[in-house]
């Protein structure tokens, strides 16, 4: 199979559209019979393993149809006795490699997901399909080049982010890390930051992907004036193109009368931001590093999900690396309330604008997921963008499915929604965590926050009013109730610092140095509170 | 103005349209900005030159002559530009800069230091035109332009020996041309004979057009194709050009005072006069050139004749399919080439015939109707083998798909197409050497497998037409021509050795489905187990509807131990299917009742016999299981007897004999009326209910030949149906709430007169239940149809009954029924 390096050096750049980026050309039914197909062929594998037998009770379903009606919906714990311990001799397909994911704080310590060769080799074609369509401004416009610099922001293998945004997308297109895997990987995550903003300053920097609050960081720090400090002013004289291109951005800067922005020194093609911090802050990325933006949508058991297009009508979704059956919201709150409950799910093609649903998917190509439960909600935001002729549906992540706070059935606050007010609001954070709790047997938000702010009431006004300016729903009930069910606690200062540095004591994994922002544990507060 | 200066401003213009076209193409991209730079170049170079056509005194011209100096230094170093970013080598970057740099240096030399380059302008003897002195530096801008030039072709030529694509080499070859173009115009402004005349200009221009075809046709024609039958065209415009400079030669003679005849009007007026003439000798000029060019390719034509003769003497499926990539093979010399056709049977698209490497499985090889290979072949003519790793079409592909074009070492797929009918498809390899089929060699196969598509359809259509002949129209398998035909086939194997199975096989109470669900429920539950049959068997077995509801599955080489593990994998299936399906269809679960027997040479002739003998039993199994489940299901829910649960066992019974299927259901209702009449109550009725439903309950032990004989019974065959009614009695005395009917079953054929059985009871001694019984099950027998006489009319049976009143019946009975039953016909005849 040829990559998209060896296209591009031979000039057939239809070519490369074509292999990467032209499930944008697909008809949903082409996209439904490719989704038949491929569970058919999965379907037959499956039926020829262990973990596939005890999945689906010894019986192979021959149609979509038997698969939907008699095949169990899954999660993780019903694979962990064997993935746990990597077990391959039950797969349907001989792993190619093993990725590590972070399960929810408390649930596992983490999780590792077997990727047979064929699925890590289409989830990197469709990061490298995320790149091309970010980096272009219409269909069919290739602007990487061989060798473009990449910032090496991410999570280093066995992480998903590492085996499939470094490894498997080198293995498509020769691009250069800032800085090089081999040495990121022996790296802190703040000393390889500054390692490869200072090494582009002097090769450029030519795609990002991670999180946004951290594009945010660098920009605020060049704003303030700090961006610059870490590089030595002496030190230029030996490298001339970093020269070159400081003196350029300050030129640039200084005739637009302000300070020195990222974007004054590189051009970024474009920068995927992923996380839940994304629609936040996407604004001030913009502003910092100019307006190549793009969102993306994934998880480890499944790889992409959904990339964004030019419409910036949601992200359009990947066809053919899972198959997906979606929970209408109404079934997941009915098995929630009933949990003997089993709820339908529905396709691809018989999705609705607007509604929120719960993923499920079965993976593709040898995989090893069955109707498994990622434990997130999406919501469709189109079925397609006939602007751009695309005919594929889009969604927006909603939220992780359990981490919607309802509140006197009134509103759903999210992670994202609360994170947005309080960003919205003005008041200076550092971080914060958000519980549901009850008071008199009425429930509330519990908000913990970490702010240099004292004035509790003030600021506990403030987000609450930004939440009402969000929130439709969310004014009502103030209305209506005359209150706003939000009890804020400020943090004593450093308590998430504190927190990472205690769970680095205690030797929990990467993804866990964090506390989870929607109901953390009691212990997880104490331990947040503790630290004055 | 001079013919060079309108030479310039079309060259211009192109430039200037070029850039246009190449901007909007792709500003953001670094190739088309590379390529808009040189068009750039290019330009400047035109436009320079243009001011230097048309300079009236010498300062202008050595003005204009020294900023064009700079424009072939800088093309060169920009043509190097675009082939590095066509080459995306970022290695090449420094150099880029540096040619950068050296041509704003030129630049500014021109400017500021021309006497170094152009020192001087003298006037041309013949054209009037102001000719340059070159200076020092322009050979030493030169060389170093050349340097970037070699450095450009050298990386051209390592990329063309490296790439195995066609149409990149093709590129390259395009480029390189190209360069030559370029080359040849730069080095004629060094002699001085040449200096005069634009040939820098014409060959840059030519060079810009060809450059710019290269990159918008992606998919371009072969170089080497395009070349030849473009040098050969344009032999005749050579011939013409000669001509008309002839005669241009001729008017310069003859009216050397004629004014302006130089002139770029006059030019094209003696030229379009030329053209007239010569244009009808263009076509047969034309023709010849084809004739002579394509004739080195004889051999595609030796083939496509040959076909054609060929396919009409060639009726055999088989044959032409082998004749075909034979002919593909020999004469286009690839390594492996096979043809697929569809399946008549499973409707997948296989091997039919195959030249070169067989893969070790190649039976397995093939592509189902809804593969997406199919799909996309049945809209186009041909599909290159990278494509499938490309179309995202073709990402429903299954990894087993996808290994088989990779064993058949595939380049490029053909398909058969007869009027958008995807019938087949080529699959054609590289070259015995390794080369990649050229773009012509394509052509012609593309063309050829349109001329095979018409043949095999013509093939399958006959074959289609023999198969229609040896097919059952509603099942779709094969029917009982076929089957007698198979048979004789296999005795000539068998004389060799080895064994014949046969599974004779039919649907347990099938009248039962099309009495109650219609005859098209009866035709899909057929179609639906012909279905299920040809996927339990193995490849090669034959699935043949024998008669009505019968199948005969014949089994080459099978054991009876094979036979009886084909047999299981049906029962699975069919029970697969009862799961699924089934059970949404029909309220009853489609049972298959199979005799397997398997035979050698000697007694082939019986096997069919055996066989079905095989199944009779079975079938007689199959309804005692029947029965014991409806008896099981009863005893089971002891406490829960209902009407029901009575009725499916009398229905057991029934299915044995088709002649009395519903006689039970019937006397129920006509002894329960009667009852009422009799004034019988409560418990009384239940049980005589129950009892008229299983009176015939012992039928289960009486052979089913017996019961359907159409003949005169012998004394013995008497003798068993006559013990129906104690076996009957003995079943329901084992079900403790049907114990009360016991009597009533055992009695209901004695006679009222003493004579019947089993005990010879008379009179009032037989039970009343079983009096009542008598006359119900005599009645409803005189109006149904038996396998010895038919039925009687009403009037008939009515007569029959009061003729026996006191000799067989009861005649207060009799009277009684004769009342209930002619007051309802009478309400039926009034109404």
């Amino acid at each position: 199979m040829e990559t998209a390096g060896e296209l591009l050096k031979q000039g057939r750049r239809r070519d490369i559209w074509t292999k990467y980026c032209g499930f944008l050309d697909l008809t949903l039914p082409e996209v439904m019979d490719i989704q038949r197909r491929l569970l058919l062929e999965q379907l037959q594998l499956l039926g020829s393993s262990a973990i596939g037998k005890e999945i689906m009770g010894g019986k192979t379903p021959q149609t979509v149809e038997e698969f939907r009606e008699t095949v169990p919906l899954t999660k993780y714990k019903d694979y962990a006795h064997y993935l746990l311990e990597k077990d391959e001799s039950v797969l349907p397909e001989m792993p190619y490699c093993w990725v590590r994911t972070s399960g929810r704080s408390g649930e596992y310590r983490f999780k590792w997901v077997p990727y047979t060769y064929r699925f890590w080799y289409r989830t990197g074609q469709y990061a490298i399909a995320a790149l091309l369509i970010g980096s272009s401004r219409k269909k069919g416009e290739i602007v990487l080049e061989l060798g473009d610099k990449v910032l090496f922001t991410l999570a280093p293998q066995p992480y998903m982010s590492g085996e499939i945004m470094v490894k498997a997308v080198l293995a498509h297109f020769p691009f250069e890390f800032l800085p090089p895997p081999e040495v990121a990987e022996k790296m802190d995550f703040f000393e390889r930051i500054q390692l490869g903003l200072e090494m582009s300053m002097e090769k450029d920097l030519n795609i990002f992907y991670g999180l946004a609050s951290l594009l945010v960081a660098v920009g605020k720090r060049f704003e303030e004036g700090t961006g610059r400090s870490s590089i030595k002013p002496l030190t230029l004289l030996v490298r001339p193109r970093a020269l070159a291109r400081i003196v350029k951005g300050l030129v640039k800067s200084r005739l637009q009368k302000r300070a020195l922005l990222p974007r004054d020194l590189w051009q970024p093609k474009v920068m995927i931001l992923g996380g839940m911090d994304s629609a936040i802050f996407r604004d001030q990325v913009e502003y910092y590093w100019g307006e190549n933006t793009m969102e993306g949508y994934g998880f480890s058991e499944g790889g992409g999900m959904s990339y964004e297009t030019w419409g910036r009508k949601g992200q359009a979704i990947i066809p053919d690396l899972n198959f997906m059956e979606f929970i209408p919201y109404k079934e997941y709150l009915k098995e929630k309330e009933d949990p003997a409950h089993k709820p339908r799910t529905l396709l691809l093609d018989e999705l609705k604008p607007g509604e929120i649903y719960e993923v499920v998917i079965t993976n593709f190509l040898g995989g090893t997921f069955i109707r498994y439960r990622v434990g997130d909600l999406i919501r469709i935001t189109a079925m397609g963008d006939p602007e751009h002729n695309i005919d594929l549906p889009h969604l927006e992540f909603y939220s992780r499915a359990d981490d919607v706070i309802d509140l006197a059935g009134f509103t759903r606050l999210t992670e994202s929604s609360i994170w947005k007010a309080i960003a919205n609001s003005g008041v200076p954070y550092t971080d914060w965590a958000a519980r549901k709790e009850y008071r008199d047997d009425r429930p509330l938000l519990k908000l913990l926050l970490e702010t240099p702010g004292q004035d509790a009431a003030e600021i506990r006004e403030k987000i609450v009013q930004a939440m009402m300016n969000l929130d439709s729903d969310y004014r009502d009930m103030v209305e209506m109730l005359g209150g706003s069910l939000l009890e804020l606690e400020i943090l004593p200062p450093g308590a998430f610092q504190y927190y990472m540095e205690e769970m680095q004591r205690r030797g929990a994994d990467l993804a866990h140095l964090k506390p989870p922002r929607i109901n953390p544990s009691p212990e997880m507060i104490a331990i947040l509170r503790r630290s004055d | 103005m001079a013919l060079y200066s309108y030479i310039s401003i079309f060259a211009l213009i192109c430039y200037i349209g070029l850039i246009v076209l190449v901007l909007k193409r792709g500003y953001r991209e670094v190739l088309y900005r590379a390529m808009a730079i040189y068009l750039a170049a290019m330009a400047y170079w035109q436009l320079t030159s243009l001011f230097v056509s048309i300079s009236r005194t010498p300062e202008q011209a050595l003005f204009w002559y020294r900023m064009m100096t700079i424009g072939p230094g800088a093309v060169f170093i920009f043509f190097f530009s675009f082939v590095s970013a066509f080459r995306h080598d970022p290695r090449r970057k420094p150099m880029r800069q540096i040619g950068t740099l050296f041509s704003v240096y030129i630049l500014m030399t021109g400017l500021f230091a021309g006497k170094f380059l152009v020192p001087g302008v003298e006037r041309h003897a013949s054209t009037g035109l102001y000719i340059p002195a070159l200076g020092p530096l322009i050979p030493v801008y030169f060389i170093i332009s050349l340097a970037f030039l070699a450095v450009a072709i050298y990386d051209l030529v390592k990329d063309y020996r490296g790439s195995r694509n066609e149409e990149h080499r093709s590129r390259i070859r395009y480029l390189l041309l190209a360069v030559l173009l370029v080359f040849i115009g730069g080095a004629a402004n060094f002699d001085p004979h040449l200096r005069g005349y634009p040939i820098d200009i014409v060959t840059n221009l030519s060079h810009a057009l060809l450059i710019t075809y290269a990159i918008f046709r992606h998919r371009l024609l072969n170089i080497k194709l395009a070349l030849k039958t473009g040098l050969l065209y344009s032999t005749l415009t050579i011939t013409i050009t000669a001509l008309n400079l002839l005669l241009m030669f001729f008017l310069k003679t003859v009216f050397s005072e004629f004014a302006g005849y130089t002139t770029f009007g006059a030019v094209l007026i003696v030229a379009f006069l030329l053209a007239i003439f010569f244009n009808s000798l263009r076509e047969r000029f034309q023709q010849g050139i084809d004739r002579l060019f394509w004739g080195k390719r004889y051999g595609y034509y030796q083939m496509m004749r040959d076909f054609a003769v060929a396919s009409v003497s060639l009726i055999s499926l088989n044959d032409l399919a082998n004749k075909v990539t034979a002919m593909i093979q020999d004469t286009v010399q690839v390594s492996t080439v096979a043809l697929f056709l569809q399946d008549p049977e499973q409707a997948d698209y296989r091997i039919w015939s195959m030249r070169g490497p067989a893969p070790p499985d190649l039976k397995t090889v093939s592509f189902s109707k809804d593969s997406p290979l199919v799909r996309v072949l049945a809209r186009k003519h041909s599909l290159p083998a990278r494509e499938v790793h490309l179309l995202p079409q073709l990402h429903g592909l299954w990894k087993a798909e996808i290994e088989s074009i990779t064993v058949l070492h595939v380049e490029n797929f053909f398909s058969l197409l007869f009027k958008d009918t995807l019938i087949g498809f080529l699959t054609v390899s590289s070259h015995v050497s390794g080369r990649p089929l050229s773009e012509q060699e394509k052509e012609l196969l593309k063309f050829f497998a349109n001329q095979v598509a018409v043949s095999i359809n013509n093939a399958l259509s006959f074959e289609r037409m023999r198969r229609m002949s040896i097919t059952d129209p509603l099942t779709g398998v094969f029917n009982r021509r076929y089957f007698n035909e198979a048979i004789e086939q296999e005795k000539e194997r068998l004389e060799d050795g080895g064994s014949l199975g046969l599974i004779m096989l039919d649907v347990f109470n099938f009248k039962y489905y099309n009495d109650h669900y219609g005859h098209p429920a009866g035709d899909l539950l057929l179609k639906e187990l012909a279905r299920l049959l040809q996927e339990s068997v193995r490849s090669g077995d034959i699935v043949v509807r024998y008669g009505g509801d019968e199948f005969a599955i014949l089994l080459p080489g099978a054991t009876l131990q094979t036979g009886h593990l084909v047999a299981e994998r049906i029962r699975e299936k069919v029970e697969q299917w009862n799961r699924r399906l089934g059970l949404k269809l029909f309220e009853e679960k489609l049972t298959v009742t199979m005799g397997v027997y398997a035979v050698g040479c000697r007694n082939l002739d019986d096997l069919v016999k055996l066989a079905d003998k095989e199944l009779y039993l079975a079938r007689e199994s199959e309804e005692r299981r029947n029965l014991l489940r409806s008896l099981e299901r009863l005893n089971k829910d002891r406490q829960k007897l209902s009407f029901e649960m009575v009725l499916g066992l009398a229905r057991a019974v029934e299915l044995r004999d088709p002649y009395t299927r519903g006689h039970s259901e019937r006397v129920n209702r006509l002894a329960v009326k009667l009852g009422r009449v009799l004034g019988l109550q409560g418990p009384e009725i239940e049980k005589l209910g129950y009892a008229a439903l299983l009176h015939d309950l012992g039928k289960i032990a009486v052979p089913r030949s017996i019961l359907q004989k159409r003949g005169t019974l012998t004394a013995t065959e008497m003798r068993l149906v006559q013990e129906h009614s104690v076996i009957g009695e003995e079943i329901v005395q084992a079900i403790n709430l049907l114990h009360g009917t016991a009597p009533l079953i055992r009695h209901h054929h004695e006679r009222y007169d003493g004579g019947g059985y089993p005990d010879g009871l008379k009179g009032k001694a037989i039970p009343l239940g079983a009096r009542i019984l008598a006359v119900t099950d005599s009645y409803d027998a005189m109006l149904s149809s038996r396998p010895y006489r038919s039925a009687l009319t009403f009037d008939e049976a009515i007569g029959e009954l009061r003729r026996h009143a006191g000799s067989q019946f009861d005649p207060e009975i009799v009277l009684a029924f004769t009342g209930l039953v002619e007051s309802r016909a009478d309400r039926a005849g009034q109404a």
